[in-house]
């Protein structure tokens, strides 16, 4: 008598097994690492772009001496100059209360003394190189001496920190990488010790190495794909839930800040690197192992 | 046409030891013409296991050399090594059966390895298994088939490529004398289609019931003993 019921192929290596449970776990803390670093990487890149921008279509003009010392309010006058050079660039005076709010970060909250005189403060649009040596030259002919800020050292030093933060973030992400390259290649070991048998029997029948590789290749690629997925979405998750807590979601700030798709994107190819690793250290492994095995004979 | 009467397995002051422990076979000279069906008999640890791997290429001898189809061993890469395998049948003494997979795909193992593709090889595994009595259990886990029932899936296993050696080491210790004689007619019939036969053991009985050379293993030599 025949037996009837309907056989389907299982897979060559056995699936759920205990002994690849704890890669799994492991690999998806890495990548919710990775792609937490990545994510915030992401964000201080915005902000310091934002920031960027802002200084780089600013600039600020600092008036040193007036040309009347006895004027109490210089600074209209050094707009109109500013407007017979460049009609279209917006200029104003910076309050006093703003001037002192400026101050801030340099001296704190200390409380200044109300007449204590502060610099007059002029904030315009960013002049193109000529307009600006003509706005230097008319001012300098008309008596006033300035300090004309274009915000270049701002920008240089927030790049020079985006520099440091970009790299820190690099070593961070090239060592969660290098340390998910070691965790799948002890977890392929152990469980190629765990799949002896299948190994032995598959080779007395021939397969090549290769076959025996591809199949812990997909085996492990396909687990660290799935840890990988695991871990990038709680990482956005987590995210998403910080936004809420530190109130930036439906701010301002989160339209500068907040996931956009490229950062889905970027981590849809940490997923894709995650199981790549996965896959490219089994195989390794593998055939390392096959070829120990042949040489020990 | 002259017949090949070139060895398909030729031994050669072969010498096996393991790692640096002493020499468990020295010396060995063996030949097997094509076609022909021999015991290798010895006592237990005399060392029968280890020439059948050496035969099977699971282990490299420490000195000597082994030809297998008139090619030496030694000369080949893995590949090729690999690609011989699959022209030996292997029988072991435990089976060697993996344990979650079905009785038709523990049997189907060596196409399925070999890249071929489920419709390609069913209606050979079915045929194969039904011959060794196992049709009926097709869909079974080894774990719940008998000692005779999941020799006898190594066995079908072993011939799936339809080799031109088939090995077995013991096929015969674990199950019962109706069995062994079973298993045995079912060797005899490979014999017959031309496959070349080596099986070790101890089993005088068996021995004596079949017509066959004798290799006999002790203290790590070999002597051919009689055709009977």
């Amino acid at each position: 008598m025949s037996d009837t019921t309907p056989i389907t192929e299982a897979p060559i290596l056995p699936d759920n097994q205990p002994e690849e449970r704890p890669l799994f776990f492991i690999m998806a803390i890495m990548s919710y690492l990775t792609a937490l670093t990545l994510l915030f990487g992401l964000m201080g890149f915005r902000v310091s772009q934002s920031w960027q921008q802002d200084l780089a279509g600013s600039m600020t003009i600092q008036l040193l001496e007036a040309a009347d010392p006895l004027d109490p309010n210089p600074g209209p006058k050094i707009i109109e100059h500013i407007r017979e050079v460049s009609p279209r660039h917006k200029a104003s005076v910076v309050s006093e209360k703003d001037s002192r709010a400026l101050l801030r970060p340099w001296i704190g909250d200390l409380e200044l003394p109300g007449d204590l005189s502060l610099p007059v403060l002029i904030r315009l649009d960013a002049l193109p190189q000529d307009k600006l040596t003509e706005l230097q030259s008319k001012l300098e002919v008309s008596g006033f001496e300035v300090d004309i800020d274009d915000h270049s050292v701002w920008r240089k030093n927030i790049q020079r920190s985006w520099r440091g933060v970009q790299l820190g973030m690099l070593a961070i992400i090239l060592i969660i990488l290098t340390a998910s390259i070691s965790i799948s290649s002890y977890a392929t070991q152990s469980v190629l010790r765990a799949r002896q048998n299948i190994i032995d029997v598959l080779s007395h029948v021939g397969a090549k190495d290769q076959f025996i590789a591809k199949l812990f290749v997909s085996r492990f690629g396909g687990l660290g794909l799935k840890a990988a997925c695991v871990g990038s979405i709680l990482a956005l998750i987590s995210v998403l839930v910080l936004g809420l807590f530190i109130g930036f979601t439906g701010s301002d700030l989160q339209k500068i800040v907040g996931p956009k798709l490229s950062d889905l994107i970027i981590l849809g190819l940490l997923t894709a690197i995650m199981g790549i690793i996965s896959g490219v250290t089994a195989g390794h492994i593998t055939r390392s192992k096959l070829r120990t095995d042949r040489v020990s004979l | 046409m002259r017949p090949n009467h070139s060895p398909i397995i030729k031994l050669d002051r072969v010498a096996l030891r393991y790692g640096n422990g002493p020499e468990i076979l020295s010396d060995i000279d063996m030949e097997l013409s094509p076609g022909s069906f021999s015991f290798l008999t010895g006592a237990s640890g005399a060392g029968k296991s280890s020439l059948l791997k050496l035969i099977y290429l699971a282990l490299a001898p420490s000195r000597g050399m082994v030809s297998l189809f008139g090619e030496t061993l030694s000369k080949l890469d893995p590949e090729a090594i690999q690609l011989l395998k699959r022209r030996i049948g292997v029988v072991s003494q435990d089976y060697e059966l993996i344990p979650h997979l079905s009785v038709f795909d523990n049997a189907a193992l060596p196409l399925r390895a070999t890249g071929k593709t489920r419709k390609a090889y069913e209606a050979n595994t079915k045929e194969l298994l039904d011959w060794v009595g196992l049709g009926d259990k097709l869909s079974h886990s080894p774990r719940t088939l008998s000692g005779g029932e999941q020799q006898r899936v190594a066995i079908a296993r072993a011939v799936m490529t339809k080799p031109e050696i088939l090995i077995a080491d013991e096929p015969t210790a674990n199950v019962d004398p109706d069995m062994g004689q079973r298993l045995l007619r079912l060797f005899m019939e490979l014999n017959r289609s031309g496959t070349t036969i080596f099986i070790a053991t101890h089993d005088m009985h068996l021995l004596d019931q079949f017509r066959a050379n004798r290799f006999h293993l002790e203290n790590g030599s070999l002597t051919m003993s009689s055709t009977k």
